[in-house]
């Protein structure tokens, strides 16, 4: 019975600790459309054939990205096979193996869910010369350097925390005449480019209002407990009138407490974009969010690695992920 | 017959004896209905050190932290935020206490949330979706205490319902979510005379939780059975039946919990959060509720969520990571434990000096 | 010790056999107890004691053989059958619900509900529970701790005495019940055992007929009335406790003695 619990136990503990954080911002940028290789000069057999594997389906936004990968794929004369690697590294790994190892596959796409995980598969591919689209930068993998028949795309930290921390000042300097009481919500340790994107925020910050100060700090795993801990925090700090919500539970929370306490709150920034924030950015509830674009990234992701697939000797490229400011009225 | 009496009860009984044969009263005998002080105030101790500790806590805080923490407000802020913890404490305490330990906790909320979720995005109404979503907690309730009945190790079941629950609860959310759930707001984050809806779910539900534990005839049978289940079937009670109901009740307030979680954030999430279940036996173990089964109160289990709350509302407030809380409610749980194992030796010594007891004859 | 018992056994076995497989564990036994009389049942480890008792409280059915309650045949499926028959048993591990007090365990199974609508709902009271209790209590002689202590407070003798007035009260709802006490005394001091003994001679004077597996002969020369001791599933004999010597009766137990009962074959 265990081994039946332990991958969904991990799948329920990682959906939660993970799904908004490492969706947002690990998977935010590595929506790679499994691009159709074009069966001319494919390496192998079934060139036309792409495997996807993106973190976990539990997470809506993988599956989004599936469906639409499949559609925008068999629109390019491609098939795509999605897979379901659970948040399990090991999973991923093996069933990846299985098709690039067979020839069943011409190209993968994969959003890891431990690049190091995936050292041996990389060398792997490039022996069968099966195209890879991998998210991150080559140093993620043991690798140095662009290599032949792989392209990476990274989630451009520095640049999604540096737009949402201008837009944070941005929002205090128009409503709040520049000077705030700011609460920053955190995200766990461990998660990805945790550092960049948080230092990238503050640094923003303080550049485009520097009247704005920093009070509280919580950190975000799930909704209800945010909810719960901005409550908390805005017991300590009752003038709180600015919020880094971090990513979409940490926004929708914080929203909920201020409003549970007859509070307002004039300046919320994040980075994520699920339907519920849309409407709440629409709504004048959140100032802005940093949205990265899946649909341009897996177009831009799906089509080089086709390219690839036509020749994997060539060396790949670093592509990053889009994302886009979205504001009221945007 | 006779034996040379050498204590005053000794003498007694040989009196009477002889007394017997010749149709004499007895000597009087101590009634034992005297409890020695020091036992009484140690058993007090033992029962109400929970809430002298949380009388404690909330001083220190108030020095600490003031002048935030010691308001109405902020009070009427730790009730709210303890009120989640509560429920699914109260759902972890009072299986503990009938002797079963139902894991499945998160999978039955994340399920009856999704289930009501379901029902209210396509077009039914609140009290449908409420209703439909307790019935699920009833129905895993029901599933969980079958399964235990056939003998079945009902950890090893509740863990394996648990994956169940959270895979339908995915199921039935497509992989998605359901917000947008504000018509749950009037028990979410309304509040009434200033108090949130949560508040008084909890209050009410520990009200009718312990009268029914303590004062009716089933709800003492189940503890009776969570005690000593064997003793219980030898009175001739069918035991199975309460197991099945301690299942039902943690089942029952696992949906209700999950229900109002969705209500304050207004969103069913299908993500089955097991960090409930810690903090919700954490809470339960700070009231000494035994895991053996068939003791506890509670509202000791009420005092022990609320515990948990003010720790990391005052943490939180002084800006303190929040990892501390985790820190200070892990320090005081062993040192809960310490305490009772003290309190309970020296309370074992001093009853065996003072047990009492006599039987005497009638005339004949 | 008080009137000589006569009349129908409120209890009877005759020619009870229990096989598991080659072994014999009980071969033709016959015993019986009159009401309100005290039997002790004697005999070394494995003579076959316990499972004698197991047969007649009904939880195991004899391979052959009658059980007569009052005169009357019975099959014992299961040990439900025996206590509507008005037999109960009180185990060694004594069966209390430890957390809860006296009076709740003396109610155990037939707990009183409050007059009107509070009763319906099922709500118990517990001032008359406690009531009852004291005044069964007083009946039966005992006086101990009060009726709100919890039995995870008492010592091992108040919690024997608990456990047997249990079984007394429950019995005492027919009219010359059956009680059978395994090892009563087996973990109790000097002065707790005399208690005990009192007890069980109280019982019998209400009428209650009593058996008690042993292996204190002291105990059974104070209590019982007769004494039938079992060896290797036989019973080898069936005496008068008044004016048997206690030598034969240890003889009879371990086997050294020859059965009363020759027909039995030999020990």
């Amino acid at each position: 019975m265990t081994s039946l619990t332990t991958p969904k136990r991990k799948t329920a503990l990682a959906a939660v600790a993970a799904g908004s954080l490492m969706l947002l911002a690990a998977c935010g940028g590595n929506t790679q459309p499994a691009a159709g290789a074009d069966p001319s000069s494919g390496s192998g057999s079934s060139s036309k054939s792409i495997a996807f594997s993106p973190l976990g389906l539990q997470i809506p936004a993988m599956q989004d990205l599936s469906k639409g990968v499949q559609g925008y794929g068999q629109s390019k004369g491609y098939t795509v096979t999605v897979q379901d690697p659970a948040l399990d590294p090991q999973k991923q790994s093996t069933d990846l193996q299985s098709v690039i190892e067979s020839g069943k596959v011409g190209g993968a796409w994969v959003i890891a869910v431990q690049p190091s995980a995936l050292s041996a598969l990389v060398k792997t591919a490039q022996q069968k010369k099966v195209a890879l689209l991998l998210n991150g930068v080559p140093a993620d993998y043991g690798l140095s350097g662009m290599q032949p028949g792989i392209t990476f795309d990274q989630i451009d930290y520095q640049a999604q925390g540096q737009a949402a921390g201008e837009e944070l000042g941005n929002c205090i300097n128009d409503k709040l005449g520049g000077n705030a009481q700011v609460l920053f919500e955190e995200s766990s340790p461990g998660t990805a480019g945790k550092d960049q994107y948080e230092g990238a925020v503050k640094k923003a910050l303080a550049a485009t209002a520097p009247g704005a100060s920093i009070v509280a700090t919580t950190t975000v795993t799930e909704r209800a407990k945010a909810q719960t801990d901005v409550g908390n925090a805005l017991q300590g700090h009752p003038d709180i009138k600015a919020v880094f919500g971090q990513n979409d539970e940490g926004a929708l929370g914080a929203i909920g407490a201020f409003a549970s306490a007859g509070k307002d709150l004039p300046c919320v920034t994040e980075t994520g974009g699920n339907d519920e924030v849309l409407q709440a950015v629409k709504d004048g509830k959140i100032y802005a969010v940093v949205a990265l674009q899946f649909a341009e990234d897996m177009t831009q992701s799906f089509d080089t690695l086709t390219a690839m697939m036509a020749d994997p000797t060539k060396d790949g490229q670093q592509l990053t992920v889009p994302q886009k400011v979205i504001k009221a009225g945007s | 017959m006779t034996t040379p009496a050498t204590t005053p009860d000794q003498a007694a009984a040989a009196a009477s004896q002889t007394g017997a044969e010749t149709g004499a009263e007895t000597t009087t005998v101590p009634t034992g209905h005297e409890m020695p002080r020091t036992i009484t105030a140690l058993v007090f101790v033992r029962d109400r050190g929970i809430f002298i500790l949380w009388g404690l806590l909330i001083a220190f805080f108030a020095f600490w932290c003031s002048p935030y923490f010691f308001t109405t407000d902020n009070a009427i802020l730790v009730a709210n935020a303890g009120a989640l913890t509560a429920l699914f404490a109260a759902g972890v305490g009072i299986g503990v206490m009938t002797g079963v330990l139902d894991l499945s906790l998160p999978g039955t909320a994340a399920f009856a949330s999704c289930v009501c979720g379901w029902l209210l995005t396509h077009g039914a109404s609140t009290w449908e979706g409420l209703a439909a979503g307790m019935v699920c907690g009833v129905v895993v309730g029901l599933v969980n205490g079958f399964i235990a009945l056939r003998g079945f190790n009902p950890i090893i079941i509740t863990i394996g319902t648990l994956s169940v629950l959270s895979g339908l609860a995915a199921v039935v959310a497509g992989g998605y979510t359901f917000p947008g759930l504000t018509q749950l707001e009037f028990m979410g984050t309304h509040r009434y005379f200033n108090v949130p809806a949560p508040v008084y779910v909890v209050a009410v539900v520990y009200l009718v939780g312990t009268v029914f534990l303590t004062r009716t005839r089933d709800g003492i049978r189940l503890m009776a059975v969570g005690g000593n289940a064997e003793a219980v079937r030898r009175a001739g009670i069918h035991s199975s039946r309460y197991t099945v109901l301690g299942f039902v009740i943690s089942g029952l307030l696992a949906a209700l919990g999950g229900l109002v979680t969705t209500a304050v954030v207004t969103e069913a999430n299908p993500a089955a959060s097991p960090s409930i279940i810690f903090t919700a036996l954490t809470a339960v173990a700070l009231a000494g509720v035994a895991l053996t089964g068939g003791r506890g109160s509670l509202p000791r289990v009420l005092v022990g969520a609320l515990i948990l709350a003010t720790i990391s509302n005052g943490l939180t407030i002084r800006g303190i990571q929040p990892y501390w809380a985790t820190v200070v409610t892990g320090a005081l749980l062993l040192g809960s434990l310490l305490f009772e194992r003290v309190i309970q030796a020296s309370v074992s010594k001093r009853l065996m000096a003072t047990a009492n007891l006599s039987v005497h004859q009638k005339k004949v | 010790m008080t009137t000589t018992p006569v009349g129908t056994p409120a209890l009877e076995l005759r020619g009870v056999d229990l096989h598991y497989g080659f072994v014999r564990a009980l071969d033709q036994v016959d015993i019986h107890v009159l009401p309100g009389e005290v039997v002790g049942l004697l005999g070394d480890n494995g003579a076959g004691k316990s499972t004698l008792l197991k047969v007649m409280s009904g939880a195991h059915r004899p391979s052959a053989g009658t059980i007569r309650v009052r005169g009357e045949a019975k099959t014992f499926h299961a040990p439900s059958d025996a206590s509507s028959a008005g037999i109960q048993m009180v185990y060694q591990d004594l069966a209390l619900v430890e957390a809860q007090d006296i009076s709740i365990n003396l109610n155990l199974g037939e707990e009183k509900l409050r007059r009107g609508p509070l009763g319906w709902l099922g709500f118990v009271d517990r001032k008359a529970m406690r009531r009852s209790s004291e005044a069964e209590l007083e009946r039966l002689g005992v006086r101990t701790a009060p009726m709100s202590r919890p039995v995870e407070m008492l010592s091992g003798g108040q919690r024997q005495v608990v456990a047997l007035a249990r079984s007394a009260i429950r019995v005492n709802g027919e009219s010359q019940g059956v009680l059978l006490l395994d090892e009563p005394t087996a973990a109790l001091g000097y002065e707790q055992t005399r208690n005990v003994e009192r007890l069980i001679r109280r019982m019998a004077d209400q009428g209650i007929a009593i058996i008690v597996v042993t292996h204190d002969l002291p105990l059974c020369y104070e209590v019982a009335d007769r004494m039938v001791i079992l060896n290797r599933g036989k019973k080898v004999a069936d005496v008068p406790v008044a004016g048997t010597d206690r030598d034969h009766v240890v003889g009879w137990i371990t086997g050294s003695r020859e059965s009363m009962f020759p027909d039995s074959a030999a020990v």
